[in-house]
């Protein structure tokens, strides 16, 4: 693909979280942020938006069930057709904004942008955002879609960090952190953050570096007890190219259901570059990106966000792939 | 190798220039008149060529327009959630009725038999008589209609729903209707001409046959293997557009379907004991529609790098029609087969004659 392909492609950001936890204040910011630009935006709930643009579209939520090969997945269908609707006018809009309800699984909207040749070929997800309140949160912490919502998100907004303590802050941080290595975490008040932090993110990118948060690898036992965790593997060495494939196949097929998303770099035997992948469920991109640097430590990192992972099982089947 | 020893088929004869992406075209059954709408909802009727504008701009799409099967209405819908009727009886045609809906309509269809319209309304799809100015009905689902088409003769409705397609005995509603169940769901269906087959193209890069020659013959699920639906799988992407060929009855051939997939256009046909299959791969882009001249074998295939190539008998490629650079967007011959009409991604509007009739 050339850079000016790469361009004209429209950057989608997922919105997530639940009623009330400050999303509609979330998007109000972009719209005026993004003030000159125009933003089409895909809503679940029309009822509770109360803003007044003109690209916005209400949806229903169409779960269409995918069987390609050995990959099942599911998309929204609803979004194929709005999103092949709206890129017959492309020169009108520059960014779109996903809003789903607070019960919806960001899974399908996720994979549609990887699923279907013409929404990958038209924009790309830049971020999904979860905005989670901090004070009702507790509420909802049992619910799967809550778990969902954290587990994918790259951006999580704290958000009413003005109704609970700074201790309970920490612990709910430290909670998240445990669940999703990967994601960054904002303390807002009002949703209000810097729209760098926010749009423009490049979280799907198999460019963007990986970043596993220091902290979550410093702590050295995870004490929690949440269904969803977040597992890095951090190892020195080369891989087997072949024996790797084999396991993350198997991976895949297996427990592809319960991975959310998953990240790595690798050091392949053999080979002079680095190989970057990610994932989603049972979708899996990767590829060698650029040399390894003259000055540079090769390296392993792998993470896998998901529900009833094995932390030392898939530590030990990686091992098992080095040389 | 397109033949250069070959006579044009086709030239150019209109080129119009609207503002926005070409969305739909629709020729009417009778007269030289073609009915065009675009991304920013402009309908632009041109009457022997000469355009006047419908409806103007107003930055909501209209995305499905067509013809009364009598020519007496045109029916437009888009993002408005609005369907507006024009009766075309008069010199100028006038918008007689708006049926308000607040849903984005993307598909509607006439019944060739007579003035009912059936359009998608959220979950459900409203079939409206223009001639009564009122609703027949009112087909409720659990989901949204991904597409709606009546048979040729009108007495069938099918409407692809989630993994199923629904097939309505359109002269009794209240009959139990046809389910054909799929694999994944169906992104368009589309009726042979002749009726017998009824194709639909699959999310999952497959195409499903119906033979509903035998479907409705049948009282109860299939259980032999012929009586099956077929699916034609492999293909190596998405199934954009489907268009079965309409040779003379004359011609005593079976019906031929085409696929647009990816840069390629796979014609398959039904043998008496077999099927037939073959690739058109002449494209450079992706192909996003295809339709047979009407009681010929003629087939354009239309990419969105701007080109047309017309197919001697869906097989001989025998003339590429250059359109603007940005590209194309969509296609439609006349019902007399004497003019193709073709839509541009920047607005451009272009029709071409057959230079012998």
């Amino acid at each position: 693909m050339t850079t000016s392909e790469a361009q004209a492609k429209v950057p989608v950001t997922l919105l997530t979280g639940y009623l009330g936890a400050g999303k509609t204040t979330l998007l109000n910011r972009i719209l005026t942020y993004e003030h000159g630009k125009k933003v089409a935006v895909i809503v679940n709930e029309f009822g509770d938006v109360g803003i007044d643009h003109q690209l916005i579209i209400n949806a229903d939520e169409e779960i269409f069930e995918m069987n390609n090969g050995c990959i099942c997945c599911t998309v929204r269908g609803d979004l194929i057709r709005i999103i092949g609707n709206l890129m017959k006018r492309r020169d009108k809009f520059d960014h779109l904004v996903i809003e789903t309800t607070g019960l919806a699984d960001p899974a399908p909207v996720i994979q549609t942008f990887f699923m279907d040749e013409d929404v990958q070929a038209q924009t790309y997800l830049d971020s999904v955002v979860t905005v989670v309140d901090a004070k009702h949160i507790e509420q909802h912490w049992d619910a799967e879609e809550a778990q969902e919502q954290i587990a994918f998100a790259d951006v999580i907004l704290l958000n009413k960090t003005d109704l609970v303590t700074s201790k309970d802050l920490d612990v709910l941080e430290s909670r998240i952190r445990s669940m999703n290595a990967l994601t960054k975490i904002y303390r807002t008040r009002d949703s209000e953050l810097e729209m760098d932090a926010l749009l423009g993110i490049g979280a799907f990118s198999l460019d963007r570096a990986l970043e596993i948060d220091p902290e979550f690898l410093n702590e050295l036992a995870h004490e929690h007890d949440e269904t969803v965790v977040s597992v890095a593997i951090v190892e020195a060495g080369e891989v087997d190219g072949d024996k790797l494939n084999d396991w993350l196949g198997k991976l895949l097929r297996e427990q592809g259901a319960d991975i959310f998303r998953m990240k790595g770099i690798l050091t392949i035997a053999g080979e002079d570059m680095r190989f970057v992948f990610q994932g989603v469920h049972m979708l899996f991109d990767g590829r060698a990106d650029r040399p390894w640097n003259p000055g540079e430590t090769r390296k392993n990192e792998l993470v896998f966000i998901g529900r009833n992972l094995d932390d030392a099982q898939l530590k030990q089947d990686f091992r098992s792939c080095l040389v | 190798m397109v033949s250069e020893s070959v006579e044009s088929i086709l030239e150019l004869v209109v080129q119009e220039t609207l503002l926005d992406y070409i969305v739909a075209i629709a020729w009417s059954p009778v007269g030289n008149i073609v009915a065009v709408a675009a991304g920013d909802g402009e309908v632009r009727l041109l009457k022997n060529f000469a355009p006047m504008s419908l409806c103007p701009p107003t930055g909501k799409s209209i995305d499905a327009i067509g013809f009364s099967g009598d020519g007496q209405w045109l029916a437009a819908g888009g993002q408005d959630g609005r369907v507006r009727l024009w009766q075309m009886d008069g010199e100028i045609p006038i918008v007689v009725e708006t049926i308000v809906c607040d849903f984005w309509i993307d598909r509607l269809v006439w019944n060739p038999a007579c003035n009912q319209l059936a359009f998608n309304q959220g979950k459900t799809v409203q079939v409206w008589d223009a001639d009564h100015g009122e609703a027949v009905i009112v087909l409720e689902s659990s989901s949204e209609p991904q597409d709606i088409r009546w048979s040729p003769d009108g007495r069938h409705l099918a409407i692809a729903i989630q993994s199923n397609v629904h097939i309505w005995n359109a002269q009794n509603w209240n009959a139990p209707r046809y389910q054909w169940e799929l694999m994944s769901p169906a992104s368009s269906i589309v009726w042979s001409a002749d009726g017998v087959y009824l194709a639909g193209a699959i999310h999952d890069h497959s195409v499903g046959i119906l033979d509903w020659s035998k479907a409705q013959q049948l009282q109860d699920a299939p259980t032999h293997e012929s009586d099956l639906p077929m699916l034609l799988q492999g293909f190596p992407g998405k199934v954009r557009r489907l268009g079965w060929s309409d040779f003379p009855a004359s011609a005593a051939l079976p019906p031929v379907l085409a696929a647009a997939t990816c840069e390629l256009v796979t014609m398959w046909m039904p043998t008496s004991d077999d099927l037939e299959s073959w690739v058109l791969d002449l494209h450079d882009g992706n192909v996003l529609d295809v339709a047979f001249q009407p009681k010929s074998g003629l087939l354009a295939s239309l990419s969105e790098e701007g080109r047309i190539i017309l197919w001697q008998a869906a097989v001989e490629p025998s003339q590429v029609l250059e359109g603007p650079q940005s590209g194309l967007s969509c296609l439609a011959w006349d019902p007399q087969g004497q003019h193709l009409a073709a839509g541009g991604q920047q607005g451009e509007f272009l029709i071409w004659s057959m230079t012998i009739s």
